[in-house]
């Protein structure tokens, strides 16, 4: 959550487009890394599955919404949104 | 060392005894070499008696990644394979990008497997966290290289990544490549053949250990640097849309658009290039992945003229684990030996019909009649056909065809760097430019210089190499030039760089050397890394040269001078026999290697330390 508007709260959210995903794993590393210091998709909060043409992008509980998944992305299958959730 | 880009741990497999020993990373070797390819060719040159014998126990099989794969660098997922190879018989590399398997190593906290020996019954490895476990294989036998991938990711985790044989490795055809995560291909020259002369059917690699960065500041800093040159590339969106295909349109852009379910990077890339379609008929589900669309669709160049019934083919030689340009070429030539009346057996040999071309895949996969010498591929073939074979044989080069040039599969005309390179790298023609300028046919010469400087080459350098060869009076000297593509591409495997050139053209020499110092710690600059590349390619040589394999211009093929031969990369003018022998000399020169044998001189060897 950050505060960048007089009496409103913005929360940073996500829109995924799983039919771009390549499955480069660029968003999982930099999650990985930003929060563990270390790299290995397995450590992040962005989870990315391949089931034969199938594609699932998901984020687990402990995502803080830091956008850097996205910022690792290169193909436009993260996309930062901002979101209205009301008055503090 | 661990943590700081290199995983830290070395594993040791006999898979005749079962034994496996975990070393810690040797880490003067690892500095000396650089890692990855570097470090591949170092445990390789202690671990395999010879470049023969290569479907021997004695040969060993060294796979390894770089420093910066399992790191989110644009790229890193190289993964390397050195061993000597049945084809060329030469101890040779093989790289491929590694999907998840390279970095599914690192995870498992391995930098490089060596395997030898062999089983006396099909397993296959498993590497994770705390080791390696050497398993059954048996349920796997006669299962395609996709298929494997795909149950060993059912039994293991979807996170893994697979490195697997089909039944071509199996059944030791010997042009039997090895397949990452059913994608990649790794090993022309073999090594799938390597593989199940030893019953090594997969190796699996994944772990939840994580990589770290020496200096997190400054990688941050030189990482985001890179990332946003990529993502202002004004042609970023068409390489991730067309890739290959728009330098290949092999078929028409619509026609692929059609087929694509999506693309496909190995991990970190941005600019991926792989492919999944779907195609009816191809595969379980019809959908088939490949490391290109352009791969899939390489049919047509000889002949075939629908696109599926194309992509059917390459689907079925991939999973059968085999090289798609050595089977052709040999089936070129099986063709005329049938037409010669010296090969019976059905159906009729046509390399442009879908059907004849599958049954033949799986004939000379069963080794059923001539199929067992047609696996055996052309050395074999020469030696039981003789003269006729050898008259009506494409281009080839020890034992392979070489890919490139007149007769070849792509008739490409003018000789750069790709060209000579397929008779001047020890494991003989593979596909690959090495990350030089040349892989663009005529570039104008004047972009020379800024490539040059960006590859680290020096300025003295540069002038021999743009003051062309003496007496040719030609403006580029592809020989010279060669010889510092080899140590670029040498750079990156080692540290785990995709040499494609959509990929390498946005690093530098200088950039890898900081990289490679913020990643890794160990202090660095653009001299110490070619000085590491050297000292690799040159042992790479040197285990080669024992068995007496300096290159003669009397072994360029005989299709690639003369009148209908390579034209002069610069002025288009027609190569001869000489020129070509020139630029074999002006490499071997510019190596610091004997000009007429091709050996590493003793001073080169004493100043790169291997002279002991
Ligand atoms: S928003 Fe941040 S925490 Fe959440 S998945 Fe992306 S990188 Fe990880
Ligand atoms: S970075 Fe983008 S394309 Fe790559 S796996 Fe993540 S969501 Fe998919
Ligand atoms: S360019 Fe292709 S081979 Fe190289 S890393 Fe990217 S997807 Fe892999």
């Amino acid at each position: 959550m950050e505060r960048d508007d007089p009496g409103r709260v913005m929360q940073r959210s996500i829109t995924t487009h799983p039919e771009k995903c390549t499955g480069c794993l660029r968003c999982a590393l930099a999650c990985s890394f930003r929060h563990t210091g270390m790299f290995n998709p397995m450590r992040a909060r962005i989870h990315i599955r391949m089931d034969g043409p199938a594609c699932d992008i998901s984020f687990d509980d402990a995502c803080t919404g830091c956008l850097a998944c996205v910022g690792g992305c290169l193909y436009g299958a993260l996309a930062a949104e901002r979101q209205r959730e009301g008055s503090a | 060392m661990s943590s700081k880009g290199f995983a830290g741990r070395t594993a040791i497999v006999d898979l005749g005894t079962g034994a496996v020993e975990v070393r810690r990373l040797d880490e003067r070797e690892a500095e000396r070499f650089g890692g990855g390819l570097g470090l591949c060719i170092a445990l390789a040159a202690r671990a395999i008696p010879g470049p023969h014998g290569a479907l021997g126990q004695e040969n060993a099989v060294v796979i390894g990644a770089g420093p910066f794969v399992g790191t989110d660098l644009p790229a890193t997922s190289r993964v390397y394979a050195v061993s000597a190879l049945p084809c060329s018989n030469s101890i040779g590399w093989c790289g491929a990008g590694g999907m998840t398997f390279g970095c599914g190593l690192k995870y498992a906290g391995f930098d490089h497997v060596v395997v030898k020996g062999a089983s006396s019954r099909p397993v296959y490895l498993s590497i994770h966290d705390d080791g390696v476990d050497m398993l059954d294989a048996s349920w796997l036998s006669g299962k395609g290289a996709g298929r494997t991938c795909e149950e060993l990711k059912a039994r293991h985790g979807a996170q893994a990544g697979v490195l697997a044989v089909g039944p071509a490795g199996e059944r030791l055809v010997s042009f039997a490549m090895a397949y990452v995560d059913g994608v990649s291909t790794l090993g022309r020259g073999g090594l799938g053949a390597v593989m199940g002369s030893k019953n090594l059917k997969a190796v699996v690699a994944g772990g939840s250990r994580g990589i770290g960065v020496a200096d997190p500041v400054l990688y941050r800093s030189l990482r985001d640097g890179l990332v946003e040159r990529i993502r202002r590339y004004p042609y970023l969106a068409s390489w991730q849309d067309l890739g290959l295909l728009s330098s290949l349109p092999v078929v028409p852009a619509e026609v692929y658009r059609r087929l694509r379910v999506r693309r496909l990077a190995c991990v970190s890339c941005p600019l991926g290039d792989k492919d999944m379609l779907k195609i009816e008929g191809a595969a379980p589900g019809d959908i088939v992945c490949s490391s290109s669309a352009v791969n899939l669709f390489m049919p047509l160049v000889y002949g075939m003229t629908d696109p599926l019934d194309a992509a059917r083919c390459i689907a079925r030689l991939d999973e059968l684990g085999m090289d798609m340009f050595e089977f052709f070429g040999i089936m070129r030539l099986a063709a005329s030996l049938q037409e010669m009346g010296l090969i019976s057996g059905d159906p009729v040999i046509d390399v442009s019909s879908p059907s004849s071309m599958l049954s033949w895949a799986d004939k000379v996969v069963e080794r059923d009649g001539v199929g067992d010498t047609l696996a055996g591929g052309f050395d074999r073939i020469v030696r039981e056909f003789g003269e006729q074979a050898l008259r009506c044989a494409p281009p080839t080069f020890r034992g392979m065809v070489t890919y490139v040039g007149p007769l070849s599969a792509l008739p490409w005309t003018y000789f750069g760097t790709m060209e000579l390179g397929q008779i001047l790298d020890p494991r003989g023609p593979h596909v690959g430019a090495s990350g030089s300028p040349t892989y663009f046919a005529r570039r104008g010469l004047e972009v020379f210089p800024g490539h040059l400087a960006r590859m680290g080459v020096p300025e003295q350098a540069v002038k021999r190499i743009l003051q062309g060869r003496e007496g040719a009076g030609r403006g580029l000297n592809v020989g010279r030039l060669l010889r510092y593509s080899h140590r670029w591409f040498t750079i990156l495997g080692s540290l785990g760089v995709c040499a494609r050139a959509q990929v390498n053209r946005f690093y530098s020499a200088g950039l890898l050397a900081r990289l490679y110092e913020a990643v890794t710690g160990i202090p660095t600059d653009a001299e110490k890394l070619a000085e590491r590349a050297d000292r690799s390619w040159t042992l790479l040589a040197l285990a080669n040269a024992g068995a007496g394999r300096g290159l003669t211009p009397g072994e360029v093929p005989r299709a690639w001078y003369g009148g209908e031969g390579f034209r002069d990369y610069v002025d288009g003018t027609a190569l001869s026999l000489e020129d070509i022998g020139g630029m074999i000399a002006d490499y071997y020169d510019e190596q610091g290697w004997d000009p007429v044998t091709g050996r590493p001189s003793p001073a080169r060897l004493q100043e790169l330390g291997l002279a002991e």
